[in-house]
Parts: C-alpha cells; structure tokens; sequence
C-alpha cells in the first residue's frame, strides 16, 4: 500500500506547464488560414521530447516558430525552456467548430499528454439555402427541393459548381447560383435505406477553390410496404426461433428472385394471394460474425422485382444466444 | 387455502407468463386429430376422416367444433348416418350444459355462493367462450370481494387462454420452419395440432395460408373450406 500510494506521490507528469491549452478563436474567414498560439514553460531541468501526436484539423504545429516536421514529428525542448507552440489551421466548413491538437511529452522514462483545444466559428461569404437537405422519397407527391446560394454583398460568385458523389441527385442550374434537385433513377436501388452524407458546394473566392459541405438524408422507401418494416429474430435459442416472416403488400409488383442475402440465411417467399407476398428468412447457419454465445447478427436481404431497377430491402438483426446444429 | 391462493397470485405476479414448450417426446397435444386431419389437407375432403376428427372434439367436450365437422361430413353425404346421430349427440350434450349452466345460474341468484358464478365460467370456458368465462369471473370478483375463489379462476382461465397463444406460437413458427424446410406433411401434423390447440382459430388458417405460398405440395382448397367453417365459430365469439 505504501509503495502504491508513494508511487503517486512521485509520478507528477505535469513537466510541460500551458498558458492556457484553449484558444477561441472567434469568427474566421473562409479563405483564410487561422493561426493561433499556445504558451509554454518546461518545469523540467531535463530535455524535453516532444511530439505531435494527432489533431483533429488540418493543421501544422510550429514551436517557437519551428515547423515540426508533420503529425508524428518530434522536438527536443531545453531545460526549462520557455516559449510558444503557434499553429496553423485550414478553415473547416462554416459554422462553429472544435478542434484540438495532442502532444506527447517524455522526458527519462516520465510521460505528459496534454490536448490543446481550438474553437471557433468559420464564416462564408455565400449563404446555402437550405442548410440541411432533406428528402423523403416516400411522399406524394415528390417535391424536390432548390439549393440556392446567395453571396454576400460585394462577393462575387465564381464558378460554382454543386457535386455529389455518389451521383444519386443531379443538381440542374436553373440561374446563377439557383439549382433544382432531380433524382438519378438509381438511387431506387437503395429501397428501404436512409442515405446520408454531404453534398459539396465549390466555389472560387480570391482565386482559392472554396468548399462547403451541404449535408442531405434522403429516405428511400421501398417499393412496396414491408410489414414489419425488418424482421426481428431477438433471442435466438431454439430452432423454431431461427426463422422469420415479413409480409409484403406487393399488389401488381412481383418478387422475382433473391437479389442478395447472405450465405447463412435462407430466403424463401411465395404469393399469398394477389395482393400480398410472403417471404420467411430462415438461420440455416450461426451468423459467423456470432463468435460467441449472447452476441447479435444484422444485415438486409434485397429481393428482386419484376420493376428494374426497385429491389425490396429487408433489414433483420437477432441476437444468438444458444446454438445446437 | 386462502394462504396457497394468495401464494399462487404472488407466483404469478413474480413470474408473469412464462411458459416453456414441453421436451419433444411430451408435445403431443393435439396430435390425435393432427393425424386424422392432417393428410387429408393435401386430399379431397375424407367424410371419414371429418367424423372421426368430430368424434375426437366431442370425446374432449368440444361439442360446438363436433357439430361444425358433423355438418361438414353431411355437405358431402347428406344423409350419413353417423353424422346425423353425431349431431343429435352433440344437441344433446349442449342441452345439457345449457341445463347445467342454467341451474347454477339459479343457485347464484338465490342467494348462493361465489362457487356457482365459477362453475357457469367454467362450462363457458370448455365450450371455447374465454372471454365470457373471463367475464363471469371478473364479475364474480366485483360481487364477492375480498373473495379470492374467482380470482384464482380467472387466473387460471387467462393462464388457459395465454398457454394457448404461446403454443399456438410455437406451433405456427415449427410450421414455417417445416414448410421452408420442404416437409409438407410436418405442415400438415403442425396445422392439425394448431386446429385443435385453437379450436379453428382463423390465425390458424392464417398461418397455413401464408405457408401454402412456399410449399410445392397444393394444398386441397375444398378440404380448407370445409374445415374453415370451424372458423365461423369463433367470429361469432369475436375472438379470432
């Protein structure tokens, strides 16, 4: 006990004393580079090793204007050395942002992290409308959304271009700076899932290539209802717990054959009647992501229909909690 | 007594509806008129094997689900003896469970215990009728408080009703499997048993339908009619 608690007593990290290791830097333009200063003091009679470990921006690190090589690079800090780490931040997208730097200090066998924390807020001179793009393809009827983007007063706008990648919406400009959304027929493919990601809106500002992300979430329904929306096995024990029913309101659509699923589940499905199709999913196999007892199974099963173009998608997930082949 | 009712309640309260499917070689309810009704839903409708399926409902005191398979023999020999005499069994019979739950009706109303409200809940229970055997009880409980008798029959009548639903379960899940699995004559044992457990039940016909669309074997739509008339019954209770 007494080594333990003398352990502590001696093991004071703190060689490497900060100013401040937070630094807002308010509002910072678009285009320009953000620069920042943290102050430091070595409390140590030792060299200091000192080492960018990671940072959460695209950002350099200089020490008493110093550049460190890159992320991973190392300094050497004299005896009680005293001075600045200054850095260099590419502007992240508009709006408010957190980032932070982490350094590893050693010094003879004695180890300090210390995190320093940049905040602000990135302006654009252009305005995105909307900010958030959401889509529900389910809703009748479709109206697709314009993005539109307004410069500031005195801002010129400059080859704009608006991209997604992948292409499941076309972006037609209508006027300068006006862009209807139209929808790649593709993008069915993926019925019955929540896309998500961002769309990139480029323009040039004083001869710099600006980017900003314009997130979207598109719904896509799938085509046909799915009841229950995906088939849950929950605790999977016996035999009989291993198999699933999902109904489908197919009316004049036709499933025509598997599309996917994986090795391990069996599907098979059948008309009810004219309007309704059955489809049973079976655990022919234990999931072989299930490597031990109480852990769960997820995925989708895509059928194909008699529509090009329109699988069905159902979602199902369990949990195996006993096996016997 | 009242100390081994009271227990009971807190047993159930503590492990609610917990029912577990009995091992293999026990599974067997319903399994007589499994197999006397089973094949025949890939066949014509067999009048022998419909008079033998109503003799097995009336030798269980089922006499509503004896009379439905009774008729049903007569739509294909209208006048087979065994049927016409089957049906004058089962009039008798329900005469008689009438008389009965008319005379502890009776005995309630003048003034008796709490004993005759349970016995009609049980002749209506053994009919098929659990809601109305629910009611009795629940009524009995509102007239007798403090009593626990109809407590505990009402327990025991919706312990009935929830075995039931959890084996009729299990048994349509086993019926999937069967039939994904390509064993048509295993979908037609687990339909016979769901038949019997449900008293034709229309999720039991549900259940077939929905499975017929994954077996290769066709199933026999006359003999599904015929037998879908046990459904009639329980649309007029409400209680599919």
């Amino acid at each position: 006990m007494l080594v333990f608690l003398l352990c502590f007593a001696f093991q004071d990290p703190k060689f490497l004393q900060f100013k401040e290791t937070r630094i807002d830097l308010g509002t910072i333009p678009i285009d320009r580079k953000a620069e920042g200063a943290f102050f430091y003091e070595s409390l140590s009679d030792l060299p200091l090793d000192v080492y960018f470990m990671l940072s959460t921006c695209q950002c350099s690190l200089l020490e008493s204007g110093q550049l460190y090589a890159e992320r991973g690079g190392m300094t050497t800090l004299p005896p009680k050395d005293k001075g600045y780490m200054a850095f260099e931040m590419e502007p992240p997208p508009p709006g408010p942002f957190e980032h932070y730097l982490e350094i590893f200090i050693k010094s003879q066998g004695w180890e300090q992290k210390v995190r320093l924390n940049i905040v602000g807020t990135v302006i654009s001179p252009i305005h995105i409308e909307p900010t958030r793009l959401h889509i529900d393809l389910a809703q009748e009827p479709l109206q697709l959304p314009q993005i539109k983007i307004y410069p500031e007063a005195g801002t010129p706008l400059q080859e704009v271009s608006v991209e997604m990648d992948p292409q499941w919406l076309t972006f037609d400009a209508a006027a300068l700076g006006s862009y209807q959304v139209a929808l790649n027929e593709a993008i069915y493919t993926n019925g019955g899932e929540t896309l998500k990601g961002d769309i990139h809106v480029k323009y040039r500002l004083k001869g710099k290539m600006i980017e900003v992300p314009l997130p979207y979430e598109i719904a896509v329904p799938n085509p046909c209802p799915v009841n229950p929306p995906s088939a849950l096995f929950g605790r999977v024990s016996q035999p009989i717990e291993r198999i699933q029913k999902v109904e489908l309101e197919t009316g004049s659509l036709t499933v025509t054959g598997v599309a996917w699923a994986p090795e391990y589940l069996q599907v098979k499905f059948g008309k009810i009647d004219e309007t309704r199709t059955v489809v049973y999913l079976h655990l022919k196999q234990k999931p072989p992501s299930v490597l031990a007892m109480g852990q769960g199974f997820n995925g989708n099963i895509l059928l194909e229909t008699n529509q090009p173009q329109r699988p069905i998608r159902i979602p199902f997930a369990g949990k195996i909690v006993a096996w016997d082949e | 007594m009242r100390l081994i009712l009271l227990s009971l309640i807190s047993i159930h309260c503590l492990f609610g509806q917990q029912f577990q499917a009995p091992p293999p070689e026990q599974d067997t309810e319903g399994l007589p008129l499994a197999q006397t009704l089973g094949p025949m839903i890939f066949e014509d409708p067999d009048p022998a094997r419909l008079l033998a399926a109503a003799e097995i409902f009336m030798d269980d005191n089922r006499p509503h689900q004896a009379k439905i398979l009774y008729e049903a023999v007569l739509t294909l020999e209208p006048k087979n003896q065994a049927a016409l005499a089957g049906i004058n069994k089962v009039d008798e019979r329900l005469k008689y469970l009438e008389n009965r739950y008319q005379e502890f009706k009776a005995r309630y109303e003048a003034g008796g215990p709490v004993q005759n409200l349970c016995s009609m809940a049980a002749i209506k229970f053994h009919q098929g009728y659990p809601e109305e055997a629910l009611e009795i009880t629940k009524n009995a409980a509102k007239v007798f408080p403090g009593d626990q008798v109809p407590v505990a029959a009402q327990m025991t009548f919706q312990q009935g009703v929830d075995l039931d639903n959890f084996n009729l379960d299990r048994l349509e899940k086993a019926m999937e499997l069967a039939a994904v699995n390509g064993k048509p004559d295993e979908v037609a044992t687990l339909f016979g048993r769901m038949l019997y457990i449900g008293l034709g039940k229309s999720r039991t016909f549900e259940a077939l339908k929905n499975v017929q669309a994954v077996i290769e074997k066709p199933i026999n739509e006359k003999t599904i009619q015929l037998l879908g008339r046990l459904q009639a019954f329980h649309q007029n209770q409400g209680a599919n």
